[in-house]
């Protein structure tokens, strides 16, 4: 058994192992989506030679410099290339991407602009509660309150590892000292783990019940509806009552709260709640739960290139943000490059189809959609097992990812095929 | 399960009275049958001669083991191996201290084990739940939030 770090969610657990022989694989403490991420060590699927696509459509495999000289000539040729992904990559592979993205003068942009932009927007990146770590939580997490996230479906070991179940400096009985909340609008697994199951009723639920527990928080008089979004005044008012109580509460949000109609309204009042939460007491925590492994790492390193979060459009100087999905639909690219994620599964279906013309070049372990549809598919080693790196975790904290076996023959690594490129690209210029 | 007898254990024990695990062989017998001693505590049956019927006896005593005597199921199909159990047992706890602040479970000592992505129990007879102990402990079912984990 190898020590690894698993790169299957934002999590990246570094206290599993695994052992990979030639087609079988066994794993300890990896979850279930972890487990599934390494298996495509072993997969028949995977992708292990470059692919042209030929005149008559059909992919036929062909050599790493073939595919790095078209991939080459393709970007150098456009006027306005995408490269878009790197929320699965490593640091490096990012940086390589900006670089690449510099001498072609095209955008850059990574899935952080779908997931991510909203927080920038609604300032919910930066401030002291969004400075915190998972570490804390264990450690001092006295109420964790999960706002439309369903980690036990999308972040399987958040409950064990840091939320719910362990203990920690302040927390000596595990699940026993912790008070546990989970807002919804349906009943999702998290939901079974809460002390407080708030299931939501109505399209603005989300609103009235943040209104009616700031209300509460700040202190009120008057006698308390007898219900809000469906939830009896009961129920709501003990949850009040424990938050008042609490000397730490974290705060998790995810998708449910992001991706609605209401979400204008919603974070205000989110960071509101947070706010009237921290006290000289009391501190409260602010973390969004993201999908992809890596987008902070993501727009860490695309802030520290560019001073941009992602979505840069290195044809002006300085380059300037830019909003690459706008662009995508109205067709302003001629030449797009996908790496790691599978842009067409991705991206809002204007985006996808508008990118589907477009001549693909696609860096993947697996084929996808976009590597069906790509004029190149690069074959890439897998990030954690047969390429290292540094990543980010969901609350920031840096991790090196060390490869422990090599990839299949004629594979290469993130990072060796974009230096290649990136040669390739400034040699002829 | 139908009951065991203590005679048909008995009758496979190598019927010396040695004494080597503290008492008469049909005492040992007994308390075998009411899950008070373990088999290996009979350590002429590991001797060459009682091969057959110690694997007789193993066979016998096998029902004891199985999740019946605990009322643990564990449903692998429906497992997340998002790992709740083996932070929230407190046996775990005992075995593998860092289960405890989350870690997962690393060693063969504990009762639960995330193993390709899904909860196995690997030490039933650790189970709290287990004879001779039989506390009526819940924990793993309450925290499995896949609901993969059935206790009746």
């Amino acid at each position: 058994m190898k020590d690894t770090v698993c790169c299957g969610c934002s999590l990246f657990c570094d206290d599993v192992c695994v052992k990979v022989q030639k087609t079988e694989l066994s794993s300890l403490g990896l979850c279930g989506l972890g487990h599934g991420y390494y298996e495509a060590v072993i997969s028949s699927s995977r992708l292990n030679s470059p692919l042209l696509r030929a005149s008559d459509g059909k992919h036929t495999p062909g050599s790493m410099d073939e595919a790095l000289d078209k991939a080459a000539e393709l970007l150098r040729r456009s006027k306005k290339p995408l490269l878009f992904g790197w929320s699965t990559s490593p640091n490096e592979v990012i940086q390589l991407g900006l670089e690449i993205a510099r001498s072609v003068q095209g955008v850059f942009d990574s899935t952080a602009s779908l997931e991510y932009g909203t927080l920038l927007q609604h300032g919910l990146v930066g401030g002291e509660a969004n400075k915190v770590s998972l570490d804390e939580v264990r450690d001092f997490g006295e109420h964790v309150i999960f706002w439309g996230a369903n980690p036990a479906e999308s972040h399987h070991r958040l409950a064990s590892r840091f939320a719910v179940f362990p203990m920690g400096d302040k927390i000596p009985e595990g699940r026993e000292s912790r008070t546990i909340t989970v807002v919804d609008i349906r009943e999702t697994e998290s939901v079974r783990l809460a002390n407080h199951q708030l299931v939501l009723k109505g399209g603005d639920a989300d609103i009235e019940i943040l209104s009616a527990l700031i209300h509460e928080l700040e202190g009120t008089d008057a006698a308390p509806p007898d219900q809000v979004a469906g939830i009896p005044a009961i129920e709501f008012l003990s949850l009040g009552k424990q938050l008042k109580l609490a000397d730490y509460v974290a705060v998790f949000y995810g998708n449910g709260l992001l991706h609605r109609p209401q979400t204008e309204a919603t974070l205000p009042l989110l960071t509101k709640l947070v706010s009237t939460l921290n006290t000289e007491k009391r501190r409260c925590t602010l973390l969004p739960l993201i999908a992809y492994s890596n987008t902070i790492g993501a727009v860490k390193t695309c802030l520290a290139f560019t001073k941009q979060p992602f979505a840069v459009d290195f044809a002006s100087k300085p380059p300037k943000p830019c909003s690459a999905l706008d662009n995508i639909v109205s067709g302003d690219f001629d030449v797009a490059l996908s790496v790691g994620v599978d842009a067409l599964g991705f991206l809002p279906r204007p985006a996808a189809r508008a990118l589907q013309k477009l001549p693909l070049i696609s860096l993947s372990s697996l084929p996808s959609l976009t590597t069906n549809h790509a004029r190149v598919v690069l074959p890439t080693a897998l990030t954690g097992v047969e390429a290292g790196g540094t990543v980010n975790r969901v609350d920031g904290e840096t991790l090196t990812l060390k490869p422990f076996q090599s990839p299949p023959k004629g594979v290469l690594t993130e990072e060796q095929i974009l230096t290649q490129l990136l040669q390739r690209i400034t040699d002829s210029s | 399960m139908a009951k065991l007898n203590p005679m048909q254990i008995y009758k496979l024990l190598p019927r010396t009275n040695c004494k080597k695990c503290g008492m008469t062989c049909m005492a040992f017998a007994t308390r075998l049958v009411l899950r008070e001693v373990s088999l290996e505590e009979c350590t002429p049956l590991t001797e060459p001669g009682y091969k057959e019927q110690l694997a007789t006896l193993q066979e016998l005593i096998a029902p004891l083991l199985t999740a019946e005597e605990t009322g643990i199921k564990l449903d692998e199909e429906i497992c997340s191996g998002c790992g709740n159990c083996v932070v929230v047992c407190p046996v775990d706890a005992k075995s593998e201290p860092d289960t405890a602040y989350g870690k997962a479970a690393r060693t063969s000592e504990t009762v639960f084990r995330v193993e390709n992505g899904i909860a196995l129990i690997i030490n039933l007879s650790k189970c709290r739940r287990f004879p001779p102990d039989r506390v009526n402990c819940r924990v793993c079912e309450q925290g499995c939030s896949a609901g993969a984990i059935e206790i009746w």
